[in-house]
């Protein structure tokens, strides 16, 4: 490790790593209602044990390149990172609201989760992969943009590289894509339509190119 | 001919190549805009639909059933339910108000939702109007 900063990574990667427990874990318990199926039912029905499965995934991949992004951007730009504070507070906003996502799913019915986080007011609920309450989408986007910004004046003011631009047009579009899930009209086609621009492309588009910066990197 | 391949090439064929398929995928969102209206059953979509598809995203269903070939895999397809079911709205609601509360030993069971008998009617007109989105005959056969 050639710059302090770097040491934000620790934090994400641990915490993905603990994740990543939690989607095994839920996956099994999956697994179980698929042979039996009246497993944990009604306490943990499949749709929910599906969501903080599926959730925690989402969330371990993100906290994992996030972290990994301030593990070499450092390196790659020949600086240290723009402001690492603003790496460990985002750290522990997105932890907390994934946290509080998770605990309910699991402790209240998924339509009393809806109503106590005003899902009427903007609802963006209920579609695949998209399960979390509208107020924790928003907490993805604060988190998103700032990690864009802080990688970004990391890059642009140090030394660019092939890596760090490809790693910039990923985050941009790691941002942008993940707007559309504020996207769910009445027609059911329009919805499945841009429902697909964020889960595929962002898992397809930009989190692959991402990862192929990082990949060059190495 | 050139023999070595530049770093600027390199970088146009990356901006280049982005840039082209961005384009090329914004062209084809708007073709799918222009298909759409032959195709998605909007003329059926009332509010009653609407309020259904809110009930049904505030229920998650999902996560448990598919909706025209996407979603959980765990229980029944529903996209094509309401032809399955004999277009019978009755049988549906029926089914959906009969589900134990603790579920049926050793077997799958849909949880009980106490659904009003409005909510009921909301969620039926929604899977009504799915039913009759043109969708290429997909899924290919009534059991979904």
């Amino acid at each position: 490790m050639q710059y302090q900063s770097q040491s934000v990574a620790k934090l994400y990667f641990t915490a993905a790593i603990g994740l990543f427990v939690v989607q095994v874990l839920f996956g099994l318990v999956m697994g179980l209602q698929y042979v039996m199926g009246d497993f944990l039912f009604p306490e943990i029905p499949f749709n929910v044990a599906r969501m903080v499965h599926t959730n925690s995934l989402i969330v371990w991949l993100l906290m994992g390149f996030m972290g990994a992004a301030y593990y070499l951007v450092p390196e790659e730009s020949q600086r240290e990172l723009y402001s690492p504070k603003l790496a460990v507070l985002m750290f522990w906003v997105f932890l907390v609201a994934a946290a509080l996502t998770v605990v309910g799913y699991l402790s209240v019915p998924y339509a009393t989760l809806a109503q106590i986080t005003g899902n009427d007011l903007l609802p963006t609920m209920g579609r695949e992969f998209l399960e979390q309450p509208t107020i924790t989408k928003i907490g993805i986007v604060v988190v998103a943009l700032a990690f864009l910004y802080n990688i970004g004046m990391t890059v642009l003011t140090g030394r660019k590289t092939v890596v760090t631009i490809v790693l910039l047009t990923g985050l941009v579009g790691l941002a942008v894509f993940f707007l559309f899930s504020f996207y769910n009209p009445d027609n059911l086609v329009k919805d499945k339509y841009y429902w697909w621009w964020v889960v595929h492309l962002w898992v397809e588009g930009v989190w692959e190119l991402i990862l192929a910066s990082y990949t060059h990197q190495l | 001919m050139q023999e070595v391949f530049t770093k600027s090439m390199a970088r146009n064929i990356y901006y280049g190549g982005s840039a082209f398929f961005l384009l090329l995928f914004l062209a084809l969102t708007f073709d799918t805009h222009q298909a759409w209206p032959a195709r998605d059953n909007h003329q059926n979509l009332t509010e009653q639909v609407a309020a259904g598809k809110r009930l049904w995203e505030r229920n998650n269903c999902i996560g448990c059933h598919t909706l025209l070939g996407e979603g959980a895999y765990f229980a029944p397809e529903l996209g094509n339910v309401y032809k399955r079911f004999g277009e019978n709205k009755e049988a549906i609601k029926g089914f959906i108000k009969s589900r134990p509360v603790e579920g049926i030993p050793g077997r799958r069971s849909m949880p009980q939702f106490n659904f009003t008998e409005a909510e009921l009617d909301e969620i039926v007109e929604f899977l009504k109007y799915t039913s009759e989105i043109n969708t290429e005959n997909w899924p290919p056969n009534i059991q979904g």
